[in-house]
């Protein structure tokens, strides 16, 4: 009985173990560097307490970026200190990972504020304390596409080559600040017009421009339009919500070809997430 | 008579009345359709005597100098009726009829009596119940008169219809909320079967009722009443439309048919009266209510708060037009500097200084100095958050008698408390009977006990207080209750935001929102006991929440009188401002200022100093910061500070006895 349908078991088991394994794509292919996550608050503590009562407050942050993100300090803000007594409001954090080939879901942090619930005011039966967890810290954003260049001013001559020049858009860098629009301007001196939008829901403080190469070329960068005195900073404002980068270099030859880009820009950020804590007697 | 001719008459100083006194009865003569359209109210008139006589016949009604007045208008109103008589006919008989309109003796008697209430009545005891005796009836009549005679309704019979059931609701009712509800139902089932009856022309009449009661309410001071009870800050305009403009006297003014210059005149001068008025700007500083009026006597108290804290101030249509004669050139800056003067003035002069001495003249200058400085910018305000507070009240019970044959009576009166606290303080009452110079010593019971002192510590009560004459009593006299609560305690607490030069601004902008973005959470909170302590602490500017510690901070207080109209408080035994002391704060002694600011004893006050909505500074002075706030980092600090603080409040209330 078992030996007339061996054939099918065998079969049917094959197809269920084929069936089961999915084509996953290694971590190593993977680009984390792209779309525009933001740091992440992953849990908090409880959001109501009691009056004269130890007060603990774990913050869980991920770091959701393709970048390591460095100097994180991590602030409670606007507690009244006559309800709640931290022993510290803020704590600083070196490193925290971003997501790469070797930690695909980026670096996770808890830290624990302490601190103790004093005694309401006569009369008050409870109290809402407003605060916030502030999140601050430096990263980067590199932008490496492959680019096409011509020295001719006319690129639309066919060289046989790549099609050099135009605009083109993009979706993110695996950061908060994005170049979002790139714009080619082809001859001798090709100018590369890069638009920088934040794309997260904190706030980006001074940019400064790192390495910048074409081809392996040192290239000639600085930003316009910056409310920055500094052409090599950037800075937002609450009327400037694009910064625009223009980089200049010298193409070699006639015809038109295809060369790495890299250009790495420094940024500061800054997040903050709005909590209540209801205290009662 | 033409109008030229009347002026000429004018000039050369002759009696004007004479010739239309001797102008025959007009003949009632149907006038022309053109005339008809034009003044269609003329046809209404009845037949009867001419526009001259009837002009004698108002006046002979009123007193010398408004006949004298009205002569003027009657005549003036005759000359332009003569003029268009000239004409045609019929033109001439519409424009008598306008002349008829233009003196109604109603309009006129509104006008003159709207004036006398706003003049003399207004803000009295009797303020409410004139204005609905009187006036709405009056302003009533007027008013539906007015409408018909230009042919706007046939019938005011809905109007009354509307004005009577308010009476019925007010009075019969009682103005409760089943009265409202029957009679609304009532209202609905009469505006239905009057509107079908009257093919809808009477909806028209019903929704003119109104009129009528929104002048009653505008009078008593319901803008006031709303403003206070939404806890709305009122504009300038309203606060200016709320006490300068006399409602009923202008609805007369209003409701005068036009027909003459003088009128005519009256009419642009009552436009530019409410303009004049509505311009002037002023400050005002209300705090949230919980409860909204709606008696008229509680409409006129709710009024009586405003006038207590604008009224000091020089009526600001008098201010305009002097400004306006006299400095041209910044007639703004003029008004309001004569009305900040007169604040000024009204202040000293209830400190019992006389105009013009050294003593007012420094008294000035000191409070041009504190508004200079931002010192009296010192509000509190009272949370619903502080459930528990002491509030007090002291009445006269139902079966208080008036009159009596008892030489000895006992006089009952009540001191309702509420102290859901059950804070301990103590209870004094005195009392004595007035007649003349002779005082008559009363002796007191408190729930029939003799003695006139206790200590209350309960939840709530009603506390009988007896005051029985210490000799036999015969006429009439004024007895006078003083009822003091002894040691009464209340605290207040208030919310600072602290920042340094190294505070991020990003951070500090967001607690100030989170925080601080209602005005009232910037001022100290406090319960609603019968008095609170306010205070405030910052920049000498304004009253901002937050702290720059690297500048000096001024610190200020007030006591506040929130108790009933017949309470004050009298002594402030002693003062804490504990939150302060307890996180190491202390006075600045290299600074100018009181050095017993943060904490003190006896304060004898006035009742000036502690007046509701608009108190005195007690105390300012500088502080020194506690040693954790003197640099504050990247992250602001918010903190609160309580304060206490420990008074005798005092109720004095008089009635009227008889002794047969």
């Amino acid at each position: 009985m078992i030996k007339k349908h061996l054939e099918i078991i065998v079969v049917l088991a094959i197809s269920i173990l084929l069936v089961s394994c999915t084509s996953q794509e290694s971590t190593l292919e993977q680009n984390f560097k792209t779309g525009t996550p933001d740091v992440q608050i992953l849990s908090f503590g409880s959001d109501a307490a009691y009056q004269e009562k130890l007060f603990k407050l774990p913050v869980e942050l991920h770091n959701a970026l393709g970048y390591d993100i460095k100097n994180v300090k991590v602030a409670i803000v606007g507690l009244d200190r006559n309800y709640v007594e931290l022993t510290n409001y803020e704590e600083d954090l070196p490193m925290m990972e971003g997501k790469s080939a070797l930690n695909a879901n980026g670096g996770t942090e808890r830290i624990e504020f302490e601190g103790f619930l004093k005694k309401l005011l006569p009369g008050l039966e409870k109290n809402q304390q407003d605060y916030r967890i502030f999140v601050n810290y430096d990263s980067k954003l590199e932008f490496f596409p492959t680019i096409c260049v011509s020295a001719s001013q006319y690129p639309g001559i066919d060289d046989g080559g790549c099609k050099a020049g135009g605009k083109m858009s993009f979706n993110g860098q695996g950061a908060p600040l994005a170049v979002t629009e790139m714009e080619i301007v082809p001859g001798q001196e090709t100018e590369l017009r890069l638009i920088l939008r934040n794309r997260g829901q904190g706030e980006v403080g001074k940019i400064t421009l790192g390495t910048a190469t074409i081809g392996g070329r040192p290239m000639f960068c600085e930003f316009r339009d910056s409310d920055s005195e500094n052409p090599k900073e950037g800075l937002f404002s609450k009327t400037k919500t694009e910064i625009h980068l223009v980089c200049n270099s010298m193409i070699p030859g006639t015809a038109s070809y295809e060369t790495p880009l890299f250009i790495e820009l420094f940024y500061n950020y800054e997040i903050n997430f709005k909590k209540k804590l209801e205290i009662s007697k | 008579m033409a109008v030229k001719d009347f002026l000429a008459k004018l000039k050369k100083g002759k009696s004007v009345a004479s010739p239309v006194s001797k102008q025959k009865p007009a003949a009632p003569i149907q006038p022309s359709k053109q005339a008809y359209q034009r003044q269609s109210y003329s046809i209404q008139q009845p037949k009867g005597p001419s526009v001259g006589s009837r002009i004698k016949s108002l006046f002979k009604k009123s007193t010398p100098a408004i006949a004298a007045g009205g002569v003027a208008v009657g005549a003036m109103a005759s000359s332009a009726g003569s003029a268009v008589g000239r004409g045609a006919r019929a033109g001439a008989r519409a424009a008598g009829g306008g002349l008829l309109g233009a003196v109604k003796t109603e309009s006129l008697m509104l006008f003159i009596i709207g004036l006398v209430h706003f003049f003399f009545i207004k803000g009295t005891s009797y303020h409410s119940l004139f204005s609905g005796m009187v006036l709405l009836p009056l302003g009533a009549l007027t008013f539906f008169n007015y409408m018909k005679s230009i042919g706007s309704i046939n019938s005011a019979k809905g109007g009354w219809f509307i004005v009577i059931l308010f009476g019925v609701w007010y009075v019969l009712f009682g103005r409760s909320q089943t009265g409202l509800i029957v009679l609304g139902v009532m209202l609905v089932i009469f505006s239905i079967a009057y509107g079908l009856a009257t093919k809808w022309d009477g909806l028209k009449e019903i929704l003119l009722g109104f009129v009528p009661l929104i002048f009653l309410f505008l009078d008593v001071g319901a803008l006031s009443a709303f403003f206070q009870g939404f806890g709305i800050e009122p504009t300038d305009w309203a606060i200016a439309l709320m006490l300068w403009v006399p409602w009923w006297a202008m609805l007369g003014l209003f409701t005068l048919p036009s027909g003459g210059n003088a009128v005519t005149l009256l009419k642009m001068a009552g436009i530019f009266y409410i303009a004049a008025v509505m311009i002037i700007p002023l400050v005002s500083s209300f705090g949230p209510s919980s409860t909204v009026p709606f008696s008229l006597g509680e409409f006129v108290e709710s009024q009586k708060g405003l006038e207590e804290q604008f009224s000091e101030k020089e009526n600001p249509a008098y201010s305009q037009l002097v400004c306006v004669f006299y400095e041209q050139l910044d007639v703004s800056n003029c008004v309001a500097k004569r009305q900040q003067q007169s604040e000024y003035k009204a202040i000293c002069k209830s400190r019992e200084l006389k105009e013009g001495t050294t003593e007012f003249n420094n008294c000035i200058k000191e409070q041009e100095e504190i508004a200079k400085e931002g010192k009296s910018a010192v509000g509190g305000s009272i949370t619903k958050s502080l459930s528990e507070f002491t509030q007090a009240d002291l009445s006269k019970p139902k079966d208080f008698p008036r009159e009596t044959t008892n030489k000895q009576e006992t006089y009952p009166a009540i001191l309702s408390i509420t102290n859901p606290g059950k804070e301990e303080f103590g209870v004094e009452a005195n009392c004595v009977f007035k007649k003349g110079k002779v005082e008559v010593a009363g002796q007191v019971s408190i729930d029939g006990k003799v003695g006139n002192a206790l200590k209350f510590n309960k939840d709530s009560g009603q506390l009988r207080i007896g005051c029985k004459p210490a000799t036999k009593l015969s006429g009439t006299y004024k007895l006078e209750y003083n009822v003091k609560l002894v040691n009464v305690e209340t605290f207040s607490y208030l919310s600072r935001v602290f920042s340094g030069k190294d505070t991020d601004e990003s951070l500090l902008k967001e607690v100030e929102t989170d925080k601080f973005s209602k005005v009232v959470y910037n001022k100290s909170q406090s319960a609603g006991d019968l008095a609170i302590l306010n205070f405030r602490f910052g920049s000498s500017e304004g009253d901002g929440a937050t702290v720059n510690v690297d500048n000096p901070v001024l610190f200020i207080f007030n006591v506040e009188n929130k108790g009933k109209s017949n309470g004050k408080v009298v002594k402030i035994n002693n003062y804490e401002f504990t939150g302060l002391i307890e996180k190491g704060f202390s006075v600045d002694q290299t600074r100018e200022g009181n050095q017993d600011c943060l904490q003190g004893g006896e304060i004898l006050v006035t009742s000036t100093q502690t007046k509701e909505r608009r108190p005195q500074q007690l105390k300012s002075c500088y502080l020194q910061l506690a040693g954790d706030l003197k640099s504050v980092g990247r992250i602001p600090i918010v903190d609160t500070f309580t304060a206490k603080l420990d008074f005798d409040y005092e109720f004095t209330t008089t009635e009227t006895i008889t002794v047969k």
